[in-house]
């Protein structure tokens, strides 16, 4: 419990959350992270801005693979392995073939991107340092916590605690593992 | 800038001269061809006030910022109501030829609904309430407020007799040129294919025209949200009524597609599903091309042509005799023209509305 993990702040309001990220984010900062009761408008785009293709990518792709496997699915079974003759229609018809395809994509995708979205927060984790922090135990109900990271490379405590005190912070902590 | 958009506009103006030269033509030589032809311009053109009235209504009650910059637009797509609605009279003087209705065989069951009498009676009243309802949607609104929260269930109500009106004009005017057939569906497809048409309309204006910079872009995007969505809706309903009417194989109902598939208005349907569908549903999908004018501008077009076509696809294939092409395309041209113009017109009067960055264009026409 001696290592300095981060520097934590809880702030009674998301706009002086918000304020604080920006200026963090101004000042050169970006391990930080928000830990907030509901999604803030605008937060995420202060704290990770730019394009975050990794998880629209990785759905696109699981889409196309669930349609094809979809498919390729109902093709095998009634044109391949079983052929019957449904009221003289072509064995493979598509039209037959496009709800299946669609909820077979939407399987897929939604799959990919659930576990996709696990994988890219890290999720599940058991254990956190943050968790000793007396500022989060709000952060779930009525608290809005900035957690500024101990890997940023321009990690100064004295310039991060006067930015949080510069936005109102009620509480500023430094959080150990 | 200046100059090449008066080019431009001269063009325009020749291809509408033009359009009216072939109609007028098209409609001595060949009256039963050119009123066809009418009938399918009219039912095209007609989606570009609707959908403004719709979507004024829904904003009324959903409320959203989008509308700070849609609404210029939208307004003077409303004001062409009179014509776009008035413009069907050219079409229906000569029911006769058009409806095989109008002369019934004996056994018709639907004859008490399907008469010329009912029919004018109907027209009217969908002429009255959807002017009506235009008036209503221009009145007392500016910028992204919608109308006072004690006026909102009149919005309410107007969606409903909208959407049952829309209903019922789609069944007279389309649906009944084959009296037999029939699809519940149908006037779903109808509704989201005029709705589709006025929105890209719209959304295309607003690309071309009046682009917002900065935060005003994130309204864009959200039209561009709103096209997708009835996109998919469209493609979602219209394939419904053919997954239905192929699975039950019956005889008063795969007629109506077998028609269509093997009559020269074939190469329509790919039009009409490609571009009208996978094209937009792809370009639009990525959330960053919804703010991006080039794909947006792209994305309407390939919708508008794409309604071009199905509504040709809707009613040529139902007529032996076919109609010449130019005369499709001139009496598609000739009220598009029209239509366009006092589109334009309107807006450039609705300039207090408009975006505080100002419009882009201001070409002397008209």
């Amino acid at each position: 419990m001696t290592e300095l993990c981060g520097i934590v702040a809880e702030f009674n309001t998301p706009e002086a959350l918000t304020h604080a990220a920006a200026q963090l984010r101004r000042s050169g900062f970006r391990a930080f992270e928000a830990y907030t009761p509901y999604p803030v408008e605008g937060l995420d785009r202060i704290i990770r801005p730019g394009r975050n293709m990794l998880l629209p990518l990785l759905m696109f792709g699981a889409a196309i693979l669930g349609a094809a496997w979809g498919y390729w699915i109902q093709y095998w079974d009634e044109a391949l392995n079983y052929p019957l003759n449904v009221g003289g229609r072509p064995h493979n018809s598509w039209p037959a073939f496009m709800v299946g395809t669609f909820e077979f994509m939407l399987l897929v995708t939604v799959a990919a991107g659930f576990f996709g979205m696990l994988a890219a927060s890290g999720l599940p984790k058991l254990y956190h340092p943050l968790f000793e922090a007396r500022s989060f135990e709000r952060a779930s109900r009525d608290r809005f916590v900035l957690c500024v990271e101990r890997a940023d490379p321009r990690f100064d405590t004295d310039a991060i605690r006067r930015v949080f005190e510069e936005h109102g912070a009620q509480r500023i902590e430094e959080v150990r593992a | 800038m200046r100059s090449s958009l008066n080019w431009l506009a001269l063009c325009a103006i020749a291809l509408w001269a033009a359009g009216i030269a072939g109609t007028v033509i098209g409609a001595i030589i060949e009256p039963a061809a050119f009123l066809r032809a009418w009938l399918c311009s009219y039912l095209f053109w007609l989606g570009l006030p609707l959908a403004g009235v719709t979507l004024v209504l829904v904003h009324d009650l959903s409320g959203g910022d989008w509308m700070a910059t849609a609404r210029p637009t939208l307004a003077a797509a409303i004001m062409t109501m009179p014509l776009a609605s008035l413009a069907g009279i050219a079409a229906f003087v000569g029911l006769n030829s058009l409806y095989v209705w109008t002369h019934p065989a004996a056994g018709l069951t639907n004859v008490f609904y399907l008469n010329s009498t009912d029919f004018f009676i109907r027209y009217g009243v969908f002429v009255v309430l959807w002017n009506v309802l235009a008036a209503y949607a221009l009145w007392r609104r500016e910028g992204a407020a919608p109308i006072a929260p004690g006026l909102s269930w009149l919005s309410g109500l107007g969606l409903v007799a909208l959407a049952l009106s829309v209903s019922f004009a789609a069944i007279d005017w389309i649906l009944s040129l084959e009296p037999k057939f029939w699809s519940a569906i149908f006037a779903y497809t109808q509704a989201a294919s005029w709705f589709n048409t006025g929105m890209a309309i719209v959304v295309l204006a607003i690309a071309l025209l009046a682009w917002p910079a900065g935060e005003r872009r994130e309204h864009v995007g959200d039209l561009a949200k709103i096209l997708l969505a009835t996109t998919i809706f469209w493609a979602y309903v219209e394939f419904m009524q053919l997954l239905i009417i192929w699975e039950e194989n019956l005889k008063t109902e795969i007629p109506w597609y077998l028609m269509r598939l093997n009559s020269a208005w074939k190469p329509a349907i790919y039009v009409s599903a490609g571009l009208g569908f996978v094209v937009p549903f792809l370009l639009l999908l990525w959330a960053p091309s919804k703010r991006n004018r080039a794909i947006i501008i792209i994305a309407c077009v390939s919708i508008v042509v794409s309604r071009v076509a199905h509504t040709w696809l809707l009613v040529m294939p139902e007529f032996s005799s076919p109609t010449p092409f130019w005369l499709d395309a001139a009496a598609m041209v000739a009220l598009g023209g029209a239509v366009v113009l006092l589109f334009a017109w309107a807006l450039r009067s609705a300039h207090r509305l408009a975006a505080a960055d100002g419009p882009i264009w201001r070409a002397d026409y008209g």
